[in-house]
């Protein structure tokens, strides 16, 4: 779990937020909105590269029984990625294979890898925002995704003293990431806080930290 | 070897140790091949066993036992009873192993040629039974009145057996089986796309 409060914390100091200009709470939580899905997007493109991956993912990919009705499975609301998918058989699983929309009309059709649920030949396809099996039957299935983040947000309470106007930094909801990626976070701020400050020292050194992350964590080990 | 770990063994040799659902050649694939693969080691094997020992059976083991399968008795055709499954297609119907009843009376095979003097065997030899299968349809001459059952033992095709049946490969002669059916898928894409995340498919740089 990463600390917003610290995340907002670290992110001022790092940019000098207070000399080079003003952004609100709702500023800072649709920067991280947007940071969240860029840090997801990039870390499940690498899912199975290394653990270092895995371990980033750990709270966001995850399986959930579903029900294939006349072969159709509707997303779940809190989808972002599919995985895999496997169908169940007297409570065993077996392998679906995803297929492409110009491959359903000739595995529908073929001798060797005609669909066929008793002989475990099971393929998908996505269509109409849903997963679209062969055989058209319906049965269990385990779907394994990755969910969407859920949004992070901080709340800043203004205070006055005579000679001063402070922000006081509370944490609504902390980010469901492992606190390893802190800086991969911190960067991807300060990189769109940079962009629109137009403040290239900033922007530069967002970059520059997410291009060094994403490249520590994508090394295979 | 049952034909569920051979599939396996051909689909992890091609694929390099990889066993994921983007693998081009798929288990599907490979089931449809084998009934060749293993028919051609069967024959091999078969022949090599004639030039060794004079010897034309099959291992045993492989036999299927169909019992108590019921005859019928057309009115304007011979008697016939239907094999629950298919048999493998060695040369001289040999798949079928042999039919039997439960007077102990062995049914004897007959060939192409030997159908245009059915109507003298039975005459001349009067106590011997024969058959003549047609596809899955196996016709009895000679029946006795009263034989309402019969069994028989095949050798099954390959294409009906389940991943935990044995496949029919005499000992020694698994390896070059499955060295067919990895030539055989060869050559294919194994890896052809990245819809999963790993990128280190051939099409990724």
């Amino acid at each position: 779990m990463i600390d917003v409060v610290k995340l907002y914390n670290r992110q001022n100091e790092v940019s000098k937020n207070g000399t080079t200009g003003y952004s609100d709470q709702d500023d800072f939580n649709d920067r991280l909105y947007v940071a969240q899905f860029e840090i997801a997007e990039i870390l499940c493109d690498n899912y199975e590269r290394n653990q270092k991956v895995k371990d980033a993912l750990s709270e966001h990919v995850i399986s959930a029984d579903v029900s294939v009705v006349s072969g159709q499975l509707t997303k779940p609301t809190d989808y972002l990625r599919g995985f895999e998918v496997w169908p169940k058989a007297s409570g065993n699983i077996f392998p679906a294979t995803e297929i492409n929309i110009n491959e359903v009309s000739m595995y529908a059709t073929s001798y060797v890898r005609k669909p066929d649920l008793a002989k475990k030949q099971v393929y998908y396809y996505f269509l109409n925002n849903k997963y679209n099996f062969l055989p058209g039957s319906s049965f269990d299935a385990t779907l394994v995704y990755c969910k969407k983040p859920v949004p992070a947000t901080i709340t800043l309470t203004e205070s006055s003293t005579d000679n001063s106007d402070f922000l006081t930094p509370t944490g609504g909801t902390n980010l469901a990431w492992p606190e390893n990626l802190f800086n991969l976070f911190l960067y991807s701020m300060l990189e769109k806080l940079g962009m629109e400050m137009k403040d290239n020292l900033v922007y530069e050194y967002g970059l520059l930290g997410i291009q060094l992350t994403t490249n520590k964590l994508t090394t295979t080990a | 070897m049952i034909k569920g770990i051979f599939t396996d063994l051909v689909l992890l040799k091609i694929n390099g140790g990889i066993m994921n659902t983007e693998s081009a050649v798929k288990r599907e694939d490979i089931r449809a091949y084998i009934a060749p693969a293993i028919n051609w080691a069967m024959m091999k094997s078969y022949y090599l066993n004639i030039q060794s020992e004079g010897n034309r059976d099959f291992p045993s083991q492989f036999y299927g036992t169909f019992n108590d399968l019921d005859i019928v008795r057309p009115a304007s055709a011979r008697p016939y009873f239907i094999l629950p499954k298919g048999y493998v297609p060695l040369p001289s119907n040999q798949g079928i192993r042999y039919v039997t009843d439960g007077c102990d009376n062995t049914y004897t095979p007959l060939q192409d040629s030997d159908m245009a003097l059915i109507n003298y065997y039975s005459k001349q030899l009067t106590g011997v039974h024969f058959y003549r299968p047609s596809g899955n349809q196996v016709q009895l001459i000679g029946l006795p009145k009263l034989m309402n059952k019969i069994s028989a033992v095949v050798i099954v095709d390959v294409d009906q057996l389940t991943d935990d049946d044995i496949l029919p490969i005499q000992a020694g002669q698994e390896v070059d089986a499955i060295n067919v059916c990895v030539e055989f898928f060869t050559g294919q894409r194994q890896l052809p796309g990245d819809k999963l995340n790993n990128k280190a498919d051939i099409n990724v740089a």
